[in-house]
C-alpha cells in the first residue's frame, strides 16, 4: 500500500474546513431554536466533521458529490458558500435553490454537488448514473456518495452497490456510521454487524475507519478515489462517528445515554485534529484561535447576507418545474 | 412512408435518435442483446454496442436512479421498465427524484430523461402484468406522460420525448406492439408533446381516448356510423399535460362527451377531464360527461372475466347512444 | 343594518302596486325622504319617499313589475352586509342557484314553498334560453328525468316567434284590475237580464229648462235619481250578497262607469237621495274629471249598490254590462235617440233610451227587478 502524501497546507486546510462546519452548524442550531429557520429542524452534523473533510480533501473540482438530509458538512467541505447555503435554509430567493429545496435539498451544481436527498438511500442510484456518465463521457470524474448507517439496509443500497460493481464505475461509497437511524441503534438492525463487510457481497473493497480521525478518513478516501479514477471500480468506506445532536433539534435523544454522549464528545474530531496540529508544531494556539474567529466571522457574514436577502416572489412558485412549457 | 409495426417504429425512433446524438443511451432489463422483452428494442444493441446499450440487473430503483444521475451529468438516457406494474419498485426515484429534482434545486439542473414502459390488459397476463397506471404519474408535477396509439405516433412522440429536456414517461401498450401502420421515413419526423389529435371528425358526440382504447373507440365509431351516429374521436396522445383546447373545440360542435380509458373508472383520466370540463366548458354540455373505463377491481386472469372488466366497442357505443337518446 | 323597503298601501282597497320608474340605481346612496321610485296602483300614481338613509343595495322589484302590498321592493342599508337570500325575488334566487351549481357550492336557496323551484336544464340549454330570452319556468323538458335540453328551448323560441305578430303591450294596473273584476264577476255572479225602453222626452225638456237658466244637469244625474226611485220601490235590491245571506247597505250609493286612458273605473256617489239634481250633476262632473286625469285618490270607488254604465252618446241599442263584484246590479244605458213608439194608436217619433238591467239572481228575482225598472222608468217619465 503506497503512502498517502499530505502537506502542512492540507492539514491546516482540514482544520479550517472542520471549523467552518462546526461553527456553521452550531450557529444554525441556535437560529433554529430562535425560530429563525422555517420547516423541520435542520439535521446537524456536529461531531461528524472529520468524515466530510477527510473525504472532500481527496476530491478534485470535477468530482461529483451526493449527500443526504444531514449534508451541510459535505457541501461546505466541497467549497460551497455559507451565505448561499444559509439563504437556502431560510427559504430566501438568494439561496442555492431559490428557496425551493431548503436544508435537505442543497446543491451547488457548479461545484458538481448534484444534490442532497431527503429520502434515505435516494442518492445511491443517482450516484450510479453520475458514475455511468463519467465513464461514458470520459470525464475523469469520481463520484462520492455519502449515506448513513441506516441506509445500508434499504433496497436501493444493494441495487446501487451491485450495479456500480458490475459496471466497474468510478464511485466511492462513504457510509457515515453515526450509530443511529433516528432513534434506532444500528446494532439491533444490521445483520452481520458490519457495513463495510457488505462490500464483499458485491466483490468490492470495504474499509472501516475511525470517522473522527480526519487523517484516517482522508487516507482511506485518497486510496478509494485513486482506485476509482484509475478504473479499478468502487470502494465502500464505513466511517465510524457520532452525531452530538439528535436526529433533529426537537429530538430529546432519550434513546442514548448521557455517558455514551460524553464518551463520544471526548473523541471530538476537531479537538483531536487541533491537538495533532499543536503537538506537531504545525499551528500555534493563537493561529488556531484566529482560525476559529475566521470561521465565526464567515458565519456571521452568512447570517447577515441571509437576513438581508429577499424572500422569493410567491407568484414565481410555479417556476422551474419544467425547462420548457408545452 | 413505410409500413411497420408499433414496436418496429419504437426501435427505429430510438436508433435514429441515438445516431443523431451520442449522448443518448439505452438501459434496462433485457433491452440489449435480447432486443427487449416486448421486442421493441430489436437491433439497437447490434447498432450501438454495449457502450451505449446497457443490459441491467433486475434493479428498477437503480435503473431509474442511474438514468437520472446520468441525465444530471451530461447524458440523455432512455431507461426501460419492462411492465408499468414494476414502476412500484422504483417509485421513489420516479416520484421523489426524477420529477422533483429540477424544481428542488431551483433550476440548477435539467433532466433530459425518457422512461419507457408498457401497460394494458387484454392478454390474460393477470393483475400484476396488466395495469394502466398513467394516472399515478400524471398526478405528479414535474413529469410528462405520453401514450401513443399508432406506429407513426409512437415514432413521432418518442423522438420528441428523447429530444425534450424534461423527463417523459413514455407508456407503450402491449396489445398494440404488433399493430401495423404507415410511418414517415423522415428522421426529423416529430409529433408535438402536449397536443391531442382529432383522428375522426364527427358532429353527434365526442369520444376522447388514448393508447389501445383509442383503437377500440374507432371501432365503436365505425359501428355507430352504420346507424347514422357520427362521432368525433380525439386521441389525447399526451395525458399530462392535457390538451383541453382540442376537446373543448370538439364539444362546441357536439355538446356530448364520452371518455374512454383502460385504467380504473375511479380517480381516472376521465375524472380529471370531466372536472376540467366543469371549469372550462360547463355551458357546452347538453348531457353529463360519460366515462367508459375498467371496473374498480384487479384485472382478472380468465379471458372471459378480463373482457368483462375492461372497455370494449360495445360498451363505448352504448355510452354514446345513451347520450343521444330521448328519455 | 339592512332595511326591507315594502310596497306601501296607498288605499284601504289597494292590493298591489306597480313600479313605474326607479329614480336610483343599485349602489347609490339615498337619504331618508328622497323620492326613490314612482309607483302606480289601480287608483293612482305615487312618488315613493325612502323611509331610511343608506345604500340602495338591491332592487327586488324591477321597473314594470307588479308586487302585492307589503311585499319587499328593495333593500337599503349597510353597503357590506350580506342580504338574506329569502329577501330576493324568485328569479334572483334562481340566478344564485345557477352560480352555486357551477361552483359546486351547496347554496341554501329554498325558502317558502312557492319560490325557487329548481328547474332541471342542461347547461347548454340554460345559456341558450338566456340568449333567446325564453322563460324556462314553463317549458317541459324532453331530456332524461324531464331535463330541458337545447331542442326544447329552440322549439319554445320558435313557438313564441310564431305566436307574436306584434309585440305585446303589457297590461297597466287599471286594466289588470278591470280584467280581474270582470272575470271574477262572470265566473261567480249569476246574471239575468231584463230590458225596457224609457221615454226621455221629459228628461230632455228638464235639461233644456236648466240650460236656459244657465245651469246644467246631466242625464247621469237623472239616471241616478231614477235608481233611487227604483230602490225606494224595491229596497231588496239595496243589499249586499254574502255566503250566509244578504246584508242591507247603509246608504243609497250609485256608481257610474267612467272610461279612462287605462281602462274603465267606477266612481261612486254616496247618498244620491240626499243630493238634488244640480248638485248631483256637479258631483258627477267632478268625478268624471278626476277619473279622466287618473287622480283616483280623489274618487270613491266602492260601496255602490249598483252602477250605471252609460253609452248614451253612441249608437248602441242594447248592451249587457257585467255587474261590479259587491254590487247587486248594473244598468246598461243605450243611446238616447228618436225612435218610433206607439202612442194613442199612432206611431210617433219619441226620444227614448233602451235600458238593460243586469241583476245578481242571488239577490233578486225577475219580478223584483221588473218592479225596480218600473219605478226607475216612471221617475224619468214623470219629471217636472
Amino acid at each position: 500500500m503506497t503512502c498517502v502524501q499530505i502537506t502542512a497546507e492540507n492539514l491546516i486546510e482540514m482544520l479550517r474546513q472542520m471549523l467552518r462546519i462546526r461553527h456553521f452548524e452550531e450557529n444554525l442550531y441556535q437560529m433554529y431554536l430562535a425560530r429563525q429557520v422555517p420547516g423541520m429542524s435542520p439535521h446537524l452534523s456536529v461531531g461528524q466533521e472529520a468524515v466530510a473533510v477527510g473525504v472532500c480533501q481527496s476530491l478534485q473540482k470535477q468530482d461529483y458529490l451526493l449527500t443526504t438530509h444531514r449534508g451541510h458538512g459535505h457541501v461546505l467541505a466541497k467549497g460551497a458558500s455559507m451565505s448561499r447555503m444559509l439563504a437556502e435554509i431560510m427559504g430566501k430567493e438568494t439561496g442555492y435553490c431559490h428557496g425551493r429545496g431548503g436544508s435537505m435539498h442543497i446543491a451547488d451544481v457548479s461545484l458538481n454537488i448534484i444534490g442532497a436527498n431527503g429520502i434515505v438511500g435516494g442518492g445511491l442510484p443517482i450516484a450510479v448514473g453520475a458514475g455511468l456518465s463519467s465513464l461514458h463521457l470520459k470525464k475523469n470524474a469520481v463520484t462520492v456518495c455519502f449515506f448513513g448507517d441506516a441506509a445500508s439496509n434499504i433496497g436501493s443500497f444493494h441495487e446501487s452497490l451491485n450495479m456500480a460493481a458490475i459496471w466497474n464505475l468510478p464511485i466511492v461509497w462513504v457510509c457515515e456510521n453515526n450509530q443511529y437511524g433516528l432513534s434506532t441503534s444500528i446494532k439491533g438492525v444490521l445483520a452481520g454487524g458490519s457495513i463495510a463487510a457488505r462490500a464483499a457481497a458485491y466483490a468490492i473493497a470495504g474499509v472501516t475507519v475511525d470517522g473522527n480521525d480526519v487523517l484516517q478518513v482522508h487516507e482511506a478516501a485518497v486510496r478509494a478515489v485513486e482506485e476509482a479514477r484509475s478504473g479499478k471500480g468502487p470502494t465502500l468506506i464505513e466511517a465510524t462517528t457520532y452525531r452530538w445532536y439528535g436526529h433533529g433539534a426537537s429530538d430529546n435523544r432519550s434513546y442514548r445515554t448521557k455517558e455514551e454522549e460524553a464518551r463520544w464528545k471526548e473523541k471530538c474530531p476537531v479537538k483531536r485534529h487541533k491537538s495533532y496540529l499543536l503537538t506537531n508544531n504545525i499551528l500555534g494556539q493563537a493561529q488556531i484561535e484566529a482560525m476559529e474567529k475566521q470561521a465565526q466571522d464567515e458565519v456571521q457574514e452568512a447570517i447577515r447576507f441571509a437576513n438581508e436577502s429577499p424572500l422569493p416572489n410567491p407568484d414565481t412558485a410555479g417556476d422551474y418545474v419544467f425547462s420548457e412549457v408545452l | 412512408m413505410s409500413e411497420m409495426t408499433y414496436r418496429g417504429a419504437i426501435a427505429q425512433a430510438i436508433m435514429e435518435e441515438m445516431r443523431r446524438d451520442p449522448q443518448v443511451i439505452l438501459l434496462g432489463e433485457d433491452v440489449g442483446k435480447f432486443g427487449g422483452a416486448m421486442a421493441a428494442t430489436k437491433g439497437v444493441y447490434e447498432a450501438f454496442g454495449p457502450g451505449r446499450v446497457l443490459d441491467t440487473p433486475i434493479s428498477e430503483a437503480a435503473i431509474i436512479g442511474a438514468a437520472l444521475g446520468a441525465a444530471l451529468t451530461g447524458l440523455r438516457p432512455i431507461a426501460e421498465i419492462m411492465f408499468i406494474d414494476f414502476t412500484t419498485c422504483c417509485m421513489d426515484q420516479i416520484a421523489n427524484q426524477v420529477a422533483k429534482v429540477r424544481y428542488m434545486l431551483g433550476s440548477q439542473v435539467t433532466v433530459p430523461l425518457v422512461i419507457r414502459t408498457q401497460g394494458g390488459a387484454g392478454k390474460s397476463y393477470a393483475a400484476q402484468h396488466s395495469q394502466s397506471l398513467e394516472v399515478w404519474f400524471a398526478a405528479i408535477p414535474g413529469l410528462r406522460v405520453v401514450m401513443p396509439a399508432t406506429a407513426a405516433d409512437a415514432k413521432g412522440l418518442l423522438k420528441s420525448a428523447i429530444r425534450s429536456n424534461d423527463p417523459v414517461l413514455f407508456i407503450e401498450n402491449k396489445v398494440l406492439y404488433g399493430e401495423k401502420g404507415e410511418v414517415p421515413d423522415d428522421p426529423d419526423f416529430l409529433l408535438p408533446l402536449g397536443k391531442a389529435a382529432v383522428v375522426r371528425p364527427g358532429r353527434d358526440a365526442t369520444i376522447v381516448s388514448y393508447s389501445r382504447q383509442l383503437m377500440i373507440a374507432l371501432e365503436a365509431a365505425t359501428m355507430l356510423a352504420a346507424e347514422a351516429i357520427h362521432c368525433e374521436v380525439i386521441d389525447l396522445r399526451t395525458i399530462s399535460p392535457l390538451d383541453m383546447k382540442t376537446i373543448l373545440t370538439s364539444l362546441e360542435k357536439t355538446s356530448r362527451l364520452v371518455i374512454v380509458e383502460e385504467g380504473h373508472k375511479s380517480f381516472g383520466v376521465g375524472a380529471e377531464i370531466t372536472a376540467r370540463i366543469m371549469e372550462e366548458g360547463f355551458d357546452l354540455l347538453e348531457r353529463p360527461v360519460a366515462r367508459v373505463a375498467s371496473r374498480d377491481t384487479p384485472i382478472p386472469f380468465s379471458p372471459v372475466l378480463e373482457r368483462a372488466t375492461i372497455p370494449n366497442a360495445g360498451k363505448i357505443a352504448a355510452a354514446v347512444k345513451s347520450m343521444l337518446a330521448a328519455v | 343594518m339592512l332595511n326591507r323597503i315594502l310596497m306601501p298601501s296607498l288605499g284601504a282597497t289597494m292590493e298591489e302596486g306597480t313600479i313605474t320608474t326607479w329614480r336610483f340605481e343599485e349602489g347609490d346612496t339615498v337619504e331618508s325622504g328622497q323620492i326613490i321610485c314612482e309607483l302606480e296602483s289601480d287608483k293612482s300614481t305615487f312618488d315613493f319617499e325612502s323611509p331610511c338613509s343608506g345604500t340602495l343595495r338591491k332592487i327586488i322589484a324591477a321597473e314594470g313589475q307588479t308586487v302585492p302590498v307589503q311585499q319587499i321592493i328593495a333593500v337599503i342599508g349597510d353597503p357590506n352586509e350580506n342580504i338574506p337570500v329569502e329577501w330576493l325575488s324568485g328569479e334572483q334566487k334562481g340566478a344564485i342557484a345557477a352560480t352555486a351549481e357551477q361552483t359546486g357550492a351547496t347554496a341554501e336557496t329554498e325558502t317558502s314553498a312557492n319560490e325557487g323551484r329548481r328547474v332541471k336544464i342542461s347547461p347548454k340549454a340554460r345559456k341558450l334560453a338566456q340568449q333567446l330570452g325564453i322563460d324556462i319556468e314553463d317549458i317541459k323538458g324532453s331530456g332524461p328525468g324531464g331535463r330541458i335540453e337545447s331542442g326544447d328551448i329552440e322549439k319554445a323560441a320558435h313557438a313564441v316567434k310564431k305566436a307574436l305578430k306584434q309585440p305585446i303591450t303589457p297590461f297597466g294596473p287599471v286594466r289588470r284590475q278591470v280584467n280581474a273584476k270582470v272575470t271574477q264577476s262572470k265566473q261567480q255572479i249569476p246574471h239575468f237580464y231584463i230590458q225596457t225602453v224609457v221615454d226621455m222626452t221629459g228628461a230632455a225638456a228638464l235639461r233644456e229648462k236648466y240650460s236656459s237658466k244657465g245651469t246644467s244637469i246631466s242625464y247621469n244625474a237623472l239616471l241616478m235619481k231614477a235608481v233611487v226611485s227604483g230602490l225606494e220601490a224595491e229596497p231588496s235590491l239595496n243589499m249586499e250578497y254574502c255566503d250566509e245571506g244578504l246584508r242591507p247597505r247603509a246608504g243609497k250609493n250609485v256608481g257610474l262607469a267612467i272610461e279612462t286612458p287605462g281602462g274603465v273605473i267606477i266612481a261612486v256617489i254616496d247618498d244620491v237621495d240626499k243630493h238634488e239634481v244640480v248638485e248631483l250633476s256637479q258631483k258627477i262632473a267632478e268625478a268624471v274629471n278626476c277619473a279622466r286625469q287618473q287622480q283616483f285618490h280623489a274618487i270613491k270607488m266602492s260601496g255602490a249598490c249598483m252602477t250605471i254604465s252609460n253609452l248614451g252618446r253612441s249608437r248602441v241599442e242594447t248592451f249587457m254590462p257585467i255587474i261590479h263584484p259587491g254590487e247587486s246590479a248594473i244598468l246598461g244605458i243605450g243611446s238616447i235617440a228618436d225612435r218610433p213608439v206607439v202612442a194613442n194608436d199612432l206611431i210617433v217619433r219619441c226620444k227614448t233610451v233602451p235600458v238593460t238591467m243586469c241583476v245578481d239572481h242571488r239577490i233578486a228575482d225577475g219580478a223584483v227587478a221588473a218592479r225596480f225598472l218600473e219605478a226607475f222608468a216612471s221617475y224619468l217619465e214623470h219629471l217636472e
